[in-house]
Formats: structure tokens, C-alpha cells, sequence
């Protein structure tokens, strides 16, 4: 390798075939960085091949895309990973390799730094190119400071970031990626042995991990009414959360309160049922991906931000709804 | 299925736990930077055990408990804040605490703090230590593999659950969206649990005062190694600065709007990304079916069997 390093690489982490949307956020801020340093942004993806999820990457600015075929697309086997990504950035040596803030990102971005004896920045707020070489900010002590770091060893800089810290840019249509097949490396040494993947039971699962999520407001009108939404979240397998107001008029245990002074989620699916979406609770559920919302104002400010806007009462329409899911599922799982 | 290499214990030799522990500050008012970037002053730092650890120190208090593991050993590095942590950790049950010596920092690099726990640990058979997988600074998280790269051992990570098995150990792991995956491995090994695991205990006023006076710590020096492995931190504090939000991007979102409505995106206060769709209304049959073809349609009728 001659001169110094440029490329910035991304770990995409993936579930149920998709990219999680933090890829398209890391990969934006590679290609600022990759800008900044003449270099190319090369993805690296373990078990997804799919021509729609290659083509996503591509149009988020990645010049090139690595792909390491895997068994079990949905698996993560930490020594196998750890090996193969590893080999490939002590191969290429980009100037860093960005991993999202998710369970498996920040497990494999520690376990290669680990490893190889490289400089390592979790959960990093912003980074610039400085005199050649990288300076990442990462919040300390709650965040009521923050750190300026340098990498003080030779090697790719290790750095995670979290969902919804930086932001994704808008995808570039048409846009194409260089694709190339890398070979898994395992060792003879495993440390690990990995099972599959299995999902929680969602009675007792915390709300900041469930994938469905039916929340409750004011507008459902007694904690009776509740009972409805609760049979709708049964039916499909989901949690049910609630605005301040819920748990104020004790409802729900406070451990259900989504929002600024609850817990902030990013479930796949949020049902949101008799509320009007103050900005104290979308901020803690806005990242959803779907969002049906279900209130009797037209104009409730919850509207402008879900994906499925129906205006009728919730206390009306919740039984038909839990009644036609609970069949649907049964008939799917036929 | 039985995991290769390492080593099981027999139930004569129950291993010891060490949980490492570390100090998490929290900032009252504002932060008092020095003018060279490099100190924070004191006065504005308050020292908590960061919350995580405490769920590692509470999951191997219940192994104590159920007769599985035979002591549980609370380690620190630093001053007064390590005194401070290990009191709460003595509170809580733990039967011996150790300090690594060291001037209290704000930013301690995880690969020197890592080696220095490892030292500390290395003297012990089994070698299993428990850790918290996330901390008020985020340090915590790249931590746990430094500790076990030191130690030759194995790393699992934001843990759910731990359990002793036949073959050595089994750990189930949290995933986003509620998945779960379970790992299986051997002795030696870093456990790094997940925030809400379990619920640490509660400890009194009067138990923690009492442990704050009567608590002393081992101290363990391992001097020469901590200062030729400062000489290899993998990372270099440049200054401390007053916390500056970078603005998000927004893709789909126009600069337009209302100077609140920018300011909202750029503090991320607000609604994100607005779509206004269609407002859909009508018998409460129809539209139920409307909603369940949404549901269909983006997969959500079949989620229940995985």
C-alpha cells in the first residue's frame, strides 16, 4: 500500500433482509469523510445478497461493496466475522472503518480492535479529518462534556455510531457500486459457538426492544378502553406503551411511557391510538419504521408523521382491527 | 453440540467473579473545562457507579446466591471515585473489593484499562469476570474486549442472560427489535451485560454510609505493567470541550420550513420526517380492513412465525 490511507469502510448490519437504517446514516458520513480525504466508501456486508438491498447501498454512496457469503444470512457467528473483517482491513487499510451502535456493530467493532491492537471510538457524536490523520468527539459524563480523540496506534480507526447521531442523506437514483465476493475465514480455533436467531416473549420483553408496539393516549377515554388496545397488541404479538397522560391517569406502569420522559423507541410497527402526538412523545417514537396512527381529530399533529392516517375513534374500530388481525394471523399460520 | 477448547470447572471448584467496576461522572451545572483543554474541575463532577455495572455485580450476586460460583470480587481503577464504586459495591454484597492504583481521570483509554483489569484478574483459576456492556460514556462498551483479549479469554457481549451449563456456560444475547440469539463458550471468559438485564438490588442510605466508612479496598499494584502499557493506549485525549450538537442531516426533508421547524430538526426536537398521508375514514369494518391489508402488505401478519 502506498501513501496514506483514504478509504473509509462501513459494516452493514442487517435484520429480516433489510439493511438497518443506521447503514444509510454511517454511509453518509463515510462519503463526507471519503470526500474529505480523496477516498473511496467501500460496505461490507455479511449474508445479504439480495440485487435490491445491493443496489440501496449503491445509491447511498457506496463506491464499493463487499460480500462475505454466509450459511445463515440471519446468523452471526463472532469469531467467523471477526476473522473475516478483520483480514480485509488489515488487507485494504482504510483510513476507518465505521460500525453501527447495534448489538452485533458494537460487538464486532470491539472484538477486531481488540484483537489487532487498533484504535477503537465508541459511539462517536462527530468526526473530522485533521492534518491527515482522523478526530472523533464522543459525549463523556452524560453528556455534559465532551471529548476531543486522536488514534495513538497505527491501523484502521475502530469507530460506532448510534441510530438518528448524525443522519442519512438522501439517496442517489441510478447510482451503481463495484461488487466483490470475499471468502469467510475460519480459523480452526473457535471461541464461540452461536445459536440462531430467537424472538423474546413480548409480555415481558422491554419496550425498547419490542418490534410492535400499540400505544395508548387520552383519547382512548377510561382505562377500560385500554383493555381494547391491549387485545390488539396480543393479536399481533406486540407491546402496549402510552403517552404521560396514560400513566398519569395510571393506566400503565411508567416502564410503558414512551416520550421525552419515557423511553424513545424504534419498533418496526407503532400503532398510535387515541393520541394526538404531542412533541414530548413523538420525539421518542418518531424513528419507526411504520406508524399507523388512529384519532378522531383530523388535524391531530400525529398525522403528519405516520405512514397510515385514519381519522375515526379507536375505542370504535379497536375490536373490528384486533378481531380481523387475530383471524389474518390464524390464517397465515395455517 | 459441545463448544471446543477452554475449560470446564467441577462443582468442587466453583470460580470466583470478578466484576469490573468503573466510575461514571455526571456533571452538575456546568462544566468547568481548564483553558488548556486537558482537566475538568472537580467541583463539577459527581461520581456514580455506572448503572450497568451494577447489573453485572447483581446477576453474579445471584450465581453467589444459588451456591454456583463461591466469591464476588468488585475491581477498580482510580482514587476516591474507585473508593467510591467499590463502597457501593460492598453495599451491595460483594465479598472483596480491589483497587488498581491510579489518579482519578475523566477519559481513561479501554485497551490500557483493560490490560490493567486483566493483570489484576490474572492470578485467579478460573478467570470469569462480569461487566457492565454500557456505560454513561460509552467507554464500557469496547472495555469488555479489551479485558479478554488480555486475558486470552472469550468476550460475549450485551448479555441477557447467564447461566452455567454442563459444557461451561451459556449466555443469551439481546438483539434489536427483541431478538434474542444464545451463545455457548468456555472458561475463561468476559461477560458484558446488556443495560436492564436484571434489577440490581436496593441499597440503603445507611448501608452504603456504613460502607463508605468501613470499606477498604485491596490494592493491587501493578505499577511497572500499568506504565508501559500507558505508553501503548490505543487512543489520545487532545481537549476537553464544551458539548456542541453537530445538526443532523435530513434526507427527504427541504431546508424550507419555519425558523422553529428548522431549529426543531436541528436539535432534534420536534417530529422528524413528516409524511401526511392520506386520512382514511369510514365504517369501522372497512377501515379495519384497510389497516390489515397495510399489515399484510408490509409483512406484519406473519411476524409470529419465526
Amino acid at each position: 500500500m502506498s501513501g496514506p490511507p483514504t478509504d473509509v469502510c462501513v459494516f452493514v448490519d442487517h435484520m429480516d433482509g433489510r439493511s438497518m437504517p443506521v447503514s444509510f446514516e454511517l454511509l453518509a458520513e463515510a462519503r463526507r469523510i471519503a470526500d474529505g480525504s480523496s477516498g473511496r466508501v467501500v460496505a461490507v456486508v455479511f449474508g445479504l445478497e439480495e440485487e435490491a438491498v445491493l443496489k440501496q447501498l449503491a445509491e447511498h454512496r457506496a463506491d464499493r461493496i463487499c460480500i462475505f457469503a454466509t450459511a445463515d444470512p440471519n446468523g452471526y457467528d463472532p469469531d467467523v466475522y471477526g476473522a473475516s473483517l478483520g483480514a480485509l482491513l488489515a488487507d485494504e487499510g482504510p483510513l476507518l472503518c465505521l460500525f453501527p451502535a447495534t448489538s452485533r456493530g458494537h460487538d464486532l467493532a470491539g472484538r477486531i480492535a481488540a484483537l489487532r491492537g487498533w484504535p477503537l471510538f465508541p459511539r462517536v457524536v462527530n468526526m473530522r479529518l485533521r492534518d491527515g490523520g482522523l478526530e472523533v468527539t464522543r459525549a463523556l459524563a452524560g453528556g455534559g462534556i465532551h471529548a476531543q480523540l486522536t488514534p495513538a496506534t497505527a491501523g484502521p480507526c475502530i469507530v460506532t455510531i448510534g441510530a438518528d447521531v448524525l443522519g442519512a442523506a438522501d439517496p442517489s437514483p441510478g447510482r451503481a457500486a463495484v461488487v466483490d465476493r470475499k471468502e469467510l475465514v475460519v480459523s480452526e480455533e473457535r471461541f464461540i459457538e452461536a445459536g440462531g436467531v430467537m424472538k423474546s416473549d413480548p409480555a415481558t420483553i422491554d419496550l425498547s426492544e419490542a418490534e410492535i408496539v400499540v400505544s395508548v393516549g387520552r383519547g382512548m377515554g377510561s382505562a377500560e378502553n385500554v383493555r381494547l388496545a391491549h387485545q390488539l397488541a396480543e393479536a399481533l404479538g406486540g407491546v402496549l406503551a402510552g403517552t404521560r397522560v396514560a400513566v398519569d391517569l395510571g393506566w400503565l406502569p411508567k416502564a410503558r411511557q414512551v416520550g421525552q420522559t419515557g423511553k424513545t423507541i424504534q419498533p418496526r410497527l407503532y400503532i398510535a391510538c387515541g393520541l394526538s402526538g404531542a412533541t414530548q412523545h413523538t420525539m421518542g417514537m418518531k424513528q419507526s419504521d411504520n406508524i399507523i396512527a388512529i384519532n378522531i381529530d383530523p388535524v391531530a399533529p400525529i398525522f403528519k408523521i405516520a405512514d397510515l392516517s385514519i381519522g375515526a375513534d379507536a375505542v370504535e374500530l379497536l375490536p373490528f382491527l384486533a378481531e380481523k388481525c387475530r383471524l389474518a394471523r390464524g390464517d397465515n399460520s395455517e | 453440540m459441545s463448544p471446543p477448547g477452554g475449560q470446564v470447572f467441577g462443582e468442587d471448584r466453583r470460580p470466583e467473579v470478578f466484576v469490573a467496576m468503573q466510575a461514571g461522572a455526571s456533571v452538575e451545572g456546568r462544566a468547568r473545562i481548564a483553558r488548556d483543554g486537558l482537566s475538568v474541575a472537580d467541583e463539577c463532577l459527581r461520581t456514580v457507579p455506572n448503572p450497568t455495572d451494577l447489573v453485572a455485580l447483581e446477576a453474579a450476586l445471584g450465581l453467589r446466591e444459588a451456591g454456583q460460583i463461591s466469591t464476588v470480587t468488585c475491581i477498580a481503577i482510580g482514587a476516591s471515585t474507585a473508593d467510591t464504586i467499590l463502597s457501593h459495591g460492598m453495599a451491595m454484597g460483594a465479598d472483596r473489593v480491589v483497587r488498581i492504583p491510579m489518579s482519578d481521570q475523566l477519559y481513561l483509554d479501554a485497551r490500557f484499562a483493560g490490560r490493567a483489569i486483566a493483570a489484576a484478574v490474572a492470578g485467579s483459576a478460573e478467570r470469569l469476570v462480569f461487566t457492565g456492556g454500557e456505560s454513561v460514556d460509552g467507554e464500557a462498551e469496547a472495555l469488555s474486549h479489551m479485558i479478554a483479549v488480555a486475558l486470552g479469554a472469550t468476550c460475549m457481549t450485551n448479555v441477557a442472560s447467564f447461566s452455567f451449563s454442563d459444557t461451561g456456560m451459556e449466555v443469551e444475547r439481546r438483539l434489536e427489535r427483541g431478538r434474542r440469539e444464545r451463545w455457548r463458550a468456555r472458561l475463561p471468559a468476559v461477560v458484558a451485560f446488556a443495560p436492564r438485564a436484571n434489577d440490581p438490588r436496593y441499597v440503603a442510605v445507611a448501608a452504603l454510609c456504613l460502607a463508605r466508612r468501613t470499606t477498604s479496598p485491596e490494592v493491587i499494584s501493578t505499577e511497572p505493567q500499568l506504565l508501559t502499557e500507558q505508553a501503548v493506549a490505543a487512543t489520545a485525549l487532545r481537549k476537553f470541550v464544551a458539548p456542541r450538537i453537530r445538526p443532523k442531516r435530513r434526507a427527504g426533508r427541504a431546508s424550507a420550513g419555519t425558523v422553529g421547524e428548522r431549529m426543531r430538526a436541528a436539535v432534534d426536537g420536534g417530529v422528524g420526517e413528516t409524511k401526511n398521508s392520506d386520512l382514511l375514514s369510514g365504517p369501522p369494518a372497512r377501515v379495519a380492513d384497510r389497516i390489515v391489508a397495510f399489515l399484510d402488505e408490509r409483512g406484519f401478519l406473519g411476524t409470529g412465525r419465526e
